[in-house]
C-alpha cells in the first residue's frame, strides 16, 4: 500500500519501498465486506449454518494476523554476497532464510534491502516461498549494480501477507554486510595495451634477467646440486660432459596508472568525465593485471595513495577497490598528481595518465616519453575502451557525489 | 522455482464439492451429473494439455445468457429464488472453468464456489450436507492458502524478473520440500482457530434480532406438507408417502414410563368430513366443514405456560408426547387422540377444534418447533356432539362471549374454511347402493334408522364396514389407476368391480362415505402412522412416508377410530434392531442431533447456555472461596504449626537432596559427554554442538570402546571411514555392521541427521549383537 512514487525521468535515485509494520490490503477490505455481508445474511435469515460461517470468517481474519506474525518469527536471514562486482554487470545475491522454529514453517516471505539500495538499479529484494521448520531455503536474486563504491547493506525489511493476503506485516532487521562495486570495466583495445608495452620498450632496461624459467638463455656446465631437469641431454651426449640449460626471467612491463579525478566544475558532464576516467583506469588495470603486467596506481583519495607496480589477483582487487572508492576531488589538479607519481615512474615503467580534461600529446612527445595519456574527452578513448551500453556515467558515482541532473 | 503444483487439483476438488453440496441441497440429480461431468472433462483436458480457454467474448455471452435464464426463472416460475441463484452460480463456475487463464479467473472460481455453498446452506439443513460443508470449508482454507501463495509467487517472479537460469530444478525441489506438510499444518491451525471462533459465534451470537430486515431470502418455505390443510385434494396423502423426508421426532411416554418402540404411533393431523364429489371448483376433494373448524379461544403457550383443554382432562392412561416438528408449512399440530394439554419450548398460539379435537396453531409452522402433548390415547368419550350440536354450541358461545366483552362478535372464535359452505358430502348413488349390500354391513344397514344421527347399531356397522374393506380390497400405492378415472368418482370406482384396490385414502374415504350414506357421522383423519423407532435416540422418527388416512365414526361411546386400510398394518415394532437398522438408526440419530443442536439452536438455547455458564462460574467461585476459607481456618489452627514446620523441614530436605542429585547428575552427564566428545574427536567444536553430537553419537563411542576391548584401536591418522574399511579381516557380519554404523556416524556428524530415542536403543542392540559376533570366534578358538 505504501509505495514511494518517483519522477519517471529521475534515474539518479533508486526507489526504496518501505512497508508499514502492519497494513490492511484491498483483499482484506473485500474480505471484511464479505464477512459483514455474511453476518447480515445470518442475522436476516437466522440460519444457524450462516452464523457458523460468519464465525468462521471472523476466526480466519483473526488467525491471519497471528500467522503472519508467526511466519516472520524466528526467521534468520543471511546474505551470501560476492566479494565484489562491477557496475553494469549482473550479480547474483543469495539470501538464506533459516527457519529456526521447530514446527511451524515460514511461507511467502519477501525481503527488501533498505540500506545500500542506491548502489543498484532497483531495490534489492527477494522472495522465499517456503522454509519448513528447522530448514534453510536459499533464494538467489539478480541485481544490476549502478554505482561504484562500498555499499553497506545494513537494514532490511522482511514482510509477508501470508496466509490470505488480508494483513500485511513487516519488520525491520539489521544485518551488516558490505559489497564493493567496482567501476564499470570495459573491453580494452589491444592497441592500447600494445602502446603501453611499447612505451616501455623504448627504455634501456628491457634486458632479460638471470634466473627464472621463462626463456632459454644459453648452456653451461652442469654443477652438482643443480636441478636435473635442466640437463641438456642431447648436448651432453655430444660433448661427453653434462651440460645444463641456463634460463632467464623476462621482466613483464610495468605500468603506473595516474588517475586524475580533479573536478573542474560542477557540471554534470564533468562528473561523468571523472567517472569515465576512473572506469577507464579500472578497465586498463584489470586487463593489464590479467595479462600479467605489473600495475601501480597513483590517485587522490582524501590524501594521496600510491600502489607500487605489482601483479596478482589480490593486487587487482586492491587497485579496483581503491578506484571504486575514490572520492570527489576538487582540490588536487593533475600537476600534483604527476608530482606524486614521479617516484614510481622509474625507467622501466610506463606511466599512463587518465584525465577527465583534454590533454593531448604530440607524436614527438610520445616517442620521447614513456607516458601514455588517456583523456575522457578525446575521441580516441571510444576506440580504446568499449563499455557495456547499459553503463551510464552520469549516475555511476557514489550516491553522495551524485549531481543533480537536468531532465 | 515458485511452482505451486498443489493448487489446481485442490481447486478442482473444491469446485466439485461445491457442486455436490448444491445438488444435495437442491435435491437435483441433474445438477450433480451434468456439472461434475463437465468439471472432470475440463480437468482431463487441462491435464493432458488439450485445454484452450474460451474467448472472453464467448464467456461473457454465456454469462449474459445464464443471467437472463436465471431472471426468467425467478420471475416466471415458483421455484425458490435461492435455488435459482444457485443454478446460476453453477453455470457461472462452469463458464469460468472453461475460461481459466489467469489468477483473476481462479479467484472468481473460489468466490463463486463459496457463494454456491452459502446458497446451498440456506436451502438445506441436513446432516450430510453439514458434513460436506465442514469438509468443504477446511478444503477451501487449504485452497485459499495455496492460491495466495500462487499469487504471491507470480507477483514475486514478475517483480524480480528472475531469468530462467536462476530457476533451477534444485530450487524447485527446495520449494517443494515439505511444502504440502507445512501447508497442512497451517491449514489445521487456521481451521482450528476458525472452528473455535465459529462455535463461539454460533453459541453466543444473539438470535432473533434483525430477522428479516433485508426481506425474505426464500420466496416460499423450503418444505410444505400437503394434505394437512382445510382441503385435501385426492391422493395428496398418497403423494407425500412417496417422500421419506423427516417430519418429526417423537418421544413417547405412557404413564410416566418411556415407550421403547413397542407401540404403533398414530398422530392425528386434521380431519375432513365433506366430500365434494364432482364439484367444478374442487373436484374429488375432501374438505373440512366449518363445523369442524369451530374452536375454543386460541391460547398462547410457551415455556412457562401450557394450554389446557377447558372441558376435559386426563383419562385412564396418560400419553406424553414430546414432539420436535420440522417446518411443515401448515397449521396442523400433530398429536395422539385425546390431547388435553400442550406446552411448547417456543411461543405458540394454539387452539383445539371443539368437535374433532384437532390441534392447530394460528400461523403455519415455518420453523422447527418442539412441543409436549398430554393425551388420553382415545377421543373424549363424552364428546358425542354431532356437527349440528357443535354448530349450535358454537353460536351460543359466540353470543355469550360477545355479550360479556361488549363486542358484537369474537373474531378469534372464527370459522375457518374457504369456498362455498357445504353441509353434507356429495355421495355417488353407487356408493349408497354399495352400503346397502348385506355383505358390507352384515345386513345391519337396512335395520338402521337413517334419520337418526347416532344409533346403537353404528358401532357394529362401522366395524363391519372396516372388516369388509380390509378383507375384500387390496392395498396398493400404484397411482396410475387414476389416469383411467377421467370423469369418474374415484370413490365409486374404488368400490366398483374394476377398482377394489387403492391406498389409504381410498379405504378411509370409502368407509367414511359408506357410513355417511347410511346417515352416520363419520370423518376422514389425516395424520401419521409411525412404526419407526430409533433405538439410539429412544424416539419415534416420523417421516412423510408414514402419512396415513383413517376414519373416525360417531357412536354411542363417542367418536371411535377405525382403520379400514388393508395390508398396510405392519407388525408391531420391536426394540430389537438388526445391524443395518442399527447403522440406519445411528445415522438418523446423528441427523437428529444435528437438527436439534445445530439447526434448531435459537435464542432460548443461547440464553440457557449463558445462564448455565453464569451459574457454573458463580458456583465455582463460591466453592473456591469456601475452600480458601477452610484452608485459611486450617492454617490458623494452633497445633498445625508444629506439624507443618516438621513437614516443611522434611519437604525442604527432600527438595535439597533432589536438587543436589540433579546438580550432580548434570555435572556427571556433562563430564561424561565431554569425554565422549573428546574420544570421538569433537573437542574442537563449540560446546553446544559437542554436547548435542556427543548425545547422538553415543553408539559410535560404544562401538570404539567395544573394538578397544578387542585390541582394535583407530589410529589418529585414519578417518572413521578409512578405519572401518581397514577392518576387512573381521568376520563378514561384524565388518558389515561396523561399516553401517560408520555410515550412520557420518550422516549424524556431517549430515545433520538426528537419531530418535527408539533408534538409539536399536543401535545399542546392534552393538550388543556385534559384541557377541566378535566374541564368538574367540570362544570357538578357546574351545578348540
Amino acid at each position: 500500500m505504501a509505495k514511494h512514487r518517483r519522477n519517471p525521468t529521475d534515474r539518479t535515485t533508486t526507489v526504496v519501498h518501505r512497508k508499514p509494520s502492519l497494513d490492511f490490503s484491498v483483499t482484506g477490505l473485500i474480505y471484511c465486506s464479505m464477512m459483514m455481508f455474511m453476518g447480515l445474511a445470518a442475522i436476516n435469515s437466522q440460519a444457524n449454518l450462516l452464523f457458523g460461517v460468519f464465525g468462521l470468517m471472523i476466526g480466519i481474519l483473526l488467525i491471519s494476523g497471528v500467522i503472519s506474525r508467526l511466519v516472520l518469527k524466528k526467521l534468520a536471514i543471511h546474505r551470501v554476497l560476492p566479494e565484489n562486482t562491477e557496475v553494469g554487470q549482473t550479480v547474483t545475491v543469495t539470501y538464506q532464510f533459516e527457519n529456526l522454529k521447530k514446527f511451524w514453517p515460514s511461507v511467502s516471505v519477501t525481503i527488501a534491502e533498505l540500506d545500500g539500495a542506491e548502489g543498484f538499479t532497483k531495490q534489492p529484494m527477494s522472495y522465499m516461498l517456503h522454509a519448513a521448520g528447522r530448514m534453510t531455503a536459499s533464494v538467489p536474486t539478480e541485481l544490476l549494480p549502478k554505482r561504484r563504491g562500498l555499499h553497506e547493506l545494513d537494514r532490511h525489511q522482511v514482510s509477508t501477507s501470508f496466509p490470505f493476503g488480508f494483513i500485511k506485516r513487516a519488520i525491520e532487521r539489521k544485518t551488516k554486510d558490505s559489497l564493493i562495486i567496482f567501476p564499470p570495466l570495459a573491453k580494452v583495445d589491444p592497441r592500447l595495451m600494445q602502446l603501453c608495452k611499447s612505451a616501455e620498450n623504448t627504455g634501456s632496461v628491457m634486458r632479460p634477467k638471470y634466473g627464472g624459467m621463462d626463456e632459454f638463455y644459453g648452456v653451461k656446465e652442469y654443477r652438482r646440486g643443480e636441478n636435473t631437469r635442466l640437463i641438456y641431454w642431447r648436448r651432453s651426449t655430444r660433448s661427453g660432459v653434462l651440460v645444463s640449460k641456463e634460463m632467464t626471467q623476462v621482466s613483464p612491463p610495468r605500468l603506473v596508472l595516474m588517475v586524475d579525478t580533479y573536478l573542474a566544475n560542477e557540471e554534470p558532464d564533468s562528473y561523468a568525465n571523472v567517472e569515465q576516467t576512473i572506469a577507464m583506469a579500472a578497465s586498463l588495470a584489470s586487463q593489464a593485471i590479467d595479462d600479467g603486467l605489473l600495475v601501480g596506481l597513483v590517485a587522490w583519495s582524501n590524501g594521496w595513495i600510491s600502489f607500487p607496480p605489482e601483479r596478482g589477483k589480490r593486487h587487482r582487487v586492491d587497485v579496483l577497490a581503491t578506484l571504486a572508492k575514490l572520492p570527489k576531488n576538487t582540490q588536487q589538479p593533475i600537476t600534483k598528481l604527476m608530482d606524486e607519481a614521479h617516484p614510481l615512474l622509474e625507467s622501466s615503467t610506463t606511466g599512463v595518465v587518465f584525465t577527465p580534461g583534454s590533454i593531448s600529446m604530440s607524436l614527438g612527445d610520445r616517442v620521447r616519453s614513456s607516458i601514455v595519456i588517456v583523456s575522457a574527452t578525446s575521441m580516441q578513448n571510444k576506440a580504446w575502451f568499449r563499455f557495456n551500453k547499459s553503463v551510464d556515467f552520469t549516475t555511476c558515482m557514489p550516491a553522495n557525489q551524485q549531481p543533480k541532473l537536468k531532465d | 522455482m515458485y511452482d505451486i503444483r498443489q493448487f489446481k487439483p485442490t481447486l478442482y476438488v473444491l469446485v466439485l464439492m461445491g457442486f455436490i453440496g448444491y445438488a444435495m441441497a437442491a435435491e437435483s440429480i441433474g445438477f450433480f451429473i451434468f456439472p461434475v461431468a463437465l468439471v472432470l472433462l475440463n480437468a482431463w483436458m487441462v491435464r493432458t494439455g488439450r485445454f484452450a480457454p474460451l474467448p472472453r467474448w464467448l464467456a461473457n455471452l454465456a454469462t449474459l445468457l445464464c443471467l437472463t435464464w436465471a431472471g426468467t426463472q425467478v420471475m416466471g416460475t415458483r421455484q425458490t429464488a435461492i435455488l435459482v441463484i444457485g443454478q446460476f452460480l453453477v453455470f457461472l463456475q462452469l463458464v469460468k472453468l472453461y475460461e481459466q487463464r489467469a489468477n483473476r479467473d481462479y479467484a472468481q472460481l473460489l468466490v463463486l464456489s463459496l457463494l454456491l455453498m452459502v446458497a446451498a446452506s440456506i436451502n438445506t439443513a441436513s446432516l450430510l450436507f453439514g458434513l460436506i460443508l465442514i469438509s468443504y470449508l477446511f478444503l477451501s482454507l487449504y485452497c485459499c492458502l495455496l492460491f495466495h501463495l500462487k499469487v504471491d509467487t507470480e507477483h514475486a517472479r514478475f517483480a524480480m524478473a528472475l531469468p530462467d537460469s536462476v530457476r533451477t530444478e534444485l530450487t524447485l525441489r527446495q520449494d517443494q520440500r515439505n511444502l504440502s506438510r507445512s501447508m497442512r499444518r497451517l491449514t489445521v491451525l487456521v481451521s482450528s482457530a476458525a472452528v473455535v471462533t465459529a462455535v463461539l459465534v454460533f453459541l453466543f451470537f444473539p438470535r432473533g434480532m434483525g430477522q428479516g430486515m433485508l426481506g425474505p431470502m426464500q420466496m416460499s418455505p423450503a418444505q410444505s406438507l400437503t394434505g394437512f390443510n382445510d382441503e385435501m385434494s385426492f391422493q395428496r396423502i398418497a403423494a407425500i408417502t412417496q417422500n421419506t423426508a423427516e417430519v418429526a421426532w417423537v418421544q413417547l411416554e405412557k404413564d410416566g414410563k418411556p415407550v421403547e418402540g413397542t407401540q404403533l404411533l398414530l398422530l392425528r393431523g386434521t380431519t375432513f368430513d365433506i366430500y365434494n364429489g364432482d364439484d367444478q371448483d374442487a373436484q374429488w376433494q375432501w374438505s373440512r366443514s366449518r363445523v369442524l373448524s369451530i374452536s375454543n379461544t386460541s391460547e398462547r403457550v410457551g415455556t412457562s405456560t401450557a394450554w389446557q383443554s377447558p372441558t376435559y382432562g386426563a383419562g385412564p392412561a396418560v400419553w406424553k408426547q414430546t414432539i420436535r416438528l420440522k417446518p411443515t408449512g401448515t397449521a396442523a399440530l400433530f398429536a395422539m387422540a385425546g390431547a388435553y394439554s400442550v406446552a411448547s419450548e417456543s411461543d405458540l398460539s394454539i387452539r383445539q377444534s371443539m368437535s374433532d379435537e384437532i390441534l392447530q396453531v394460528i400461523e403455519p409452522i415455518n420453523s422447527q418447533i418442539t412441543y409436549t402433548v398430554l393425551s388420553r390415547g382415545t377421543l373424549d368419550p363424552s364428546n358425542t356432539r354431532t356437527p349440528a350440536q357443535a354448530w349450535t354450541l358454537w353460536r351460543e358461545m359466540r353470543d355469550r362471549l360477545a355479550q360479556e366483552s361488549g363486542m358484537e362478535q369474537r373474531p378469534d372464535l372464527g370459522l375457518r374454511g374457504r369456498g362455498r359452505f357445504r353441509r353434507r358430502s356429495v355421495i355417488d348413488p353407487s356408493i349408497a347402493a354399495y352400503a346397502m349390500r348385506p355383505e358390507v354391513t352384515n345386513g345391519l344397514a337396512s335395520k338402521r334408522d337413517q334419520s337418526a344421527e347416532v344409533t346403537d347399531l353404528d358401532e357394529q356397522i362401522a366395524a363391519a364396514i372396516e372388516r369388509h374393506l380390509q378383507t375384500q380390497f387390496t392395498y396398493t400405492l400404484d397411482l396410475t389407476d387414476t389416469k383411467r378415472l377421467a370423469g369418474q368418482d374415484p370413490m365409486a370406482w374404488f368400490l366398483s368391480d374394476q377398482g377394489r384396490r387403492g391406498h389409504c385414502e381410498y379405504f378411509a374415504g370409502a368407509m367414511t362415505l359408506l357410513c355417511q350414506s347410511l346417515g352416520m357421522q363419520a370423518r376422514v383423519v389425516a395424520g401419521f402412522k409411525c412404526d419407526e423407532y430409533n433405538t439410539l435416540a429412544h424416539q419415534y422418527m416420523v417421516r412423510q412416508s408414514h402419512a396415513h388416512a383413517w376414519v373416525e365414526v360417531l357412536t354411542q361411546r363417542g367418536w371411535l377410530t377405525y382403520d379400514p386400510t388393508s395390508g398396510r398394518s405392519s407388525p408391531p415394532p420391536t426394540a430389537i434392531a438388526s445391524l443395518w437398522q442399527k447403522v440406519k438408526h445411528a445415522f438418523n440419530y446423528l441427523e437428529f442431533g444435528w437438527q436439534q443442536n445445530v439447526v434448531a439452536y435459537d435464542n432460548d438455547n443461547r440464553e440457557n447456555l449463558v445462564a448455565n455458564l453464569n451459574s457454573r462460574l458463580t458456583n465455582t467461585a463460591i466453592q473456591g472461596s469456601g475452600a480458601a476459607k477452610s484452608v485459611h481456618e486450617w492454617l490458623q489452627f494452633g497445633g498445625l504449626f508444629i506439624i507443618s514446620s516438621q513437614l516443611l523441614s522434611a519437604f525442604m530436605g527432600l527438595i535439597l537432596i533432589v536438587l543436589i542429585v540433579a546438580v550432580a547428575w548434570f555435572v556427571v552427564e556433562k563430564w561424561r559427554l565431554r569425554r565422549r566428545a573428546a574420544r570421538i574427536g569433537l573437542d574442537n567444536l563449540p560446546a553446544s554442538d559437542q554436547f548435542k553430537l556427543a548425545r547422538q553419537l553415543g553408539f559410535y563411542d560404544d562401538l570404539m570402546r567395544l573394538l578397544e576391548r578387542h585390541q582394535i584401536v583407530r589410529p589418529n591418522h585414519l578417518t572413521p571411514l578409512e578405519f572401518s574399511e581397514s577392518l576387512a579381516y573381521l568376520p563378514n557380519e561384524a565388518f558389515r555392521t561396523i561399516r553401517r554404523l560408520t555410515g550412520i556416524f557420518y550422516h549424524i556428524r556431517y549430515g545433520r541427521r538426528e537419531l530418535t530415542g527408539p533408534r538409539q536403543r536399536l543401535l545399542g542392540n546392534v552393538i550388543q549383537k556385534l559384541q557377541q559376533d566378535l566374541s564368538t570366534p574367540a570362544d570357538g578358538q578357546s574351545a578348540g
